[in-house]
């Protein structure tokens, strides 16, 4: 079989990645660099500052993937890069920079979806997984249940109607007083906690819905330190952290394998930041235990936002033939739809 | 300033379904308020009233989501954005240049660069779960008009019970 490489770009948040594959699936390298320190002083990611970094790094990161992969930007034989959804100023620097490299060494270049990128990231980790499965994408600007049938065929069965599960997070984070980034403060304190020490609401939404909603348990959560804070009442922290991240997972596990045994799924895979949470790893692993399904997930590095996933995604789609021109431009809001 | 008390999450929707009804010119509403004060349910309610069909979903990842209403309607928060400088130079200025309907939560935050018209709502939490206190200021002719119409839905409600 003939090698292909792919030289992959993602600066759709707060990381600028570069990354080189084998044949989609072996990471030459994948360098991350993350603005996460930065951003800590602001409590959330402030776009003004990601796009001006993605400015300074970009160049010495591409340096740096092409180094650790030993190869010339000449021997990458397609660039794959994300053009959404995110913000559209990180998106541009990443964007602008993959189309240069393809237009001056004339490399074919292919768009990718940033959220179909964190379904493919399980491809990298586990070389024995193949469609068909279910897939759960949880991070900070996405929830969504999809059904994988084959590579590049999506059926969206649910996605949130309000906030994202990583937003949830973020949010309860910052009003309990824990900073950012939310998910991984509250996963640590949450242990700390009892998970049935307060009993906030499981949002399912009308019976048979594959959709999401974690606005009214957010506004739950704070409804009850706003009480508690009014009365002069103590809060425990660990127990409102450990029992609002229970309710998440409860809705988020319910869901998943109603949605696997409905549809006669025997695999269920996990993607996005949110999947780097330990207690939710935890609750789909024992279920599928109990359920007799396969479960998948990515290990941490390539569950937050890395170029790999973008380059595994990226080749699937070059290798179906997929090709964009140089006037395909970042979508901020570009969503994963049905295809196939 | 009109001071309002909405008994539910009901009637917080109700009200924003309302004003979506009635807008039909370019203009610009601010939210403030705490977290979990109103502000989405508020949002939601007024992109239906404004004939936004798709599913409206929280902007504070993307910090834009648009849509598409009557006219377009764009629903922005600039929490993460943190002030004015960060605003402009993501060129998002430009948006309340069209004839669109902008909503801006957090917009407490660029003060300092807001159109001269323009409405501020801010919605408070009381010892009542479900209940808000809305205080609604106007800018300008199109706000101050629309804030007519606001009492007139309040009045109704009034008389409903």
């Amino acid at each position: 079989m003939e090698t292909i490489r792919t030289l992959s770009i993602e600066t759709s948040c707060d990381e600028t990645s570069v990354a080189i594959l084998e044949n989609g699936r072996r990471i030459l390298s994948n360098v991350v660099y993350s603005q996460i320190t930065v951003h800590q002083a602001f409590g959330g990611v402030v776009p003004e500052v990601a796009s001006r970094m993605h400015v300074e790094k970009i160049n010495g990161v591409i340096r740096q993937a092409l180094e650790e992969a030993d190869i010339t930007l000449e021997e990458c034989d397609h660039v794959a890069v994300t053009y959404g959804p995110g913000l559209v100023g990180a998106l541009l620097v990443g964007l602008t920079s993959a189309k240069a490299i393809s237009y001056a060494l004339s490399k074919p270049l292919v768009g990718v979806n940033h959220i179909e990128g964190h379904i493919y990231a399980n491809f990298i980790a586990h070389p024995e997984l193949k469609p068909p499965f279910l897939c759960l994408v949880v991070s900070g600007g996405h929830t969504h249940l999809v059904e994988m049938k084959d590579y590049g065929e999506y059926r969206i069965l649910g996605q949130t109607r309000d906030d994202a599960a990583g937003e949830a997070f973020d949010k309860v984070a910052r009003a309990i007083g824990l900073g950012y980034p939310g998910g991984p403060k509250i996963d640590i304190l949450s242990n700390q906690g009892n998970p049935e020490a307060i009993d906030f609401p499981r949002i399912f939404l009308e019976k048979g819905s594959y959709d999401f909603s974690f606005s009214g348990l957010k506004s739950s959560v704070l409804n009850y330190l706003h009480r508690h804070r009014q009365k002069g009442e103590p809060v425990n922290e660990a127990d409102v952290a450990a029992s609002f991240q229970a309710a998440v997972i409860e809705v988020l596990v319910e869901k998943s394998f109603r949605a696997a045994k409905e549809l006669g799924y025997e695999t269920i895979v996990m993607a996005g930041g949110v999947s780097a949470n330990r207690h939710l790893r935890r609750a789909f692993q024992s279920r599928a235990e109990a359920d007799g399904l396969a479960f998948y997930f990515p290990p941490i590095e390539l569950c937050t936002d890395n170029a790999a996933m973008i380059g595994c995604a990226g080749y699937y789609q070059f290798m179906a033939g997929k090709r964009d021109e140089l006037d395909l431009n970042a979508i901020p809001s570009l969503k994963l739809a049905d295809q196939g | 300033m009109m001071k309002w008390i909405l008994s539910s999450l009901q009637e917080t929707a109700d009200l924003g379904y309302y004003m979506g009804k009635q807008i039909d010119q370019r203009f610009l509403i601010c939210l403030d308020g705490d977290l979990g004060a109103g502000k989405t349910t508020f949002s939601k309610a007024l992109a239906k009233g404004f004939g936004v069909e798709d599913m409206v979903t929280s902007p504070t990842f993307t910090l834009l989501q648009e849509y598409q209403g009557r006219m377009p309607f764009y629903h922005f928060d600039v929490y993460r954005l943190g002030d004015e400088e960060a605003f402009l130079a993501q060129g998002f200025d430009e948006y309340w240049e069209e004839d669109a309907l902008v909503v801006m939560e957090w917009a407490e935050m660029i003060r300092e660069i807001l159109p001269k018209d323009h409405m501020e709502m801010r919605f408070f939490q009381t010892e009542k779960e479900e209940e808000r206190i809305v205080e609604v200021e106007a800018f300008g002719p199109v706000a101050e008009a629309l804030i007519q119409q606001i009492c007139t839905f309040f009045a109704a409600k009034g008389e409903d019970r």
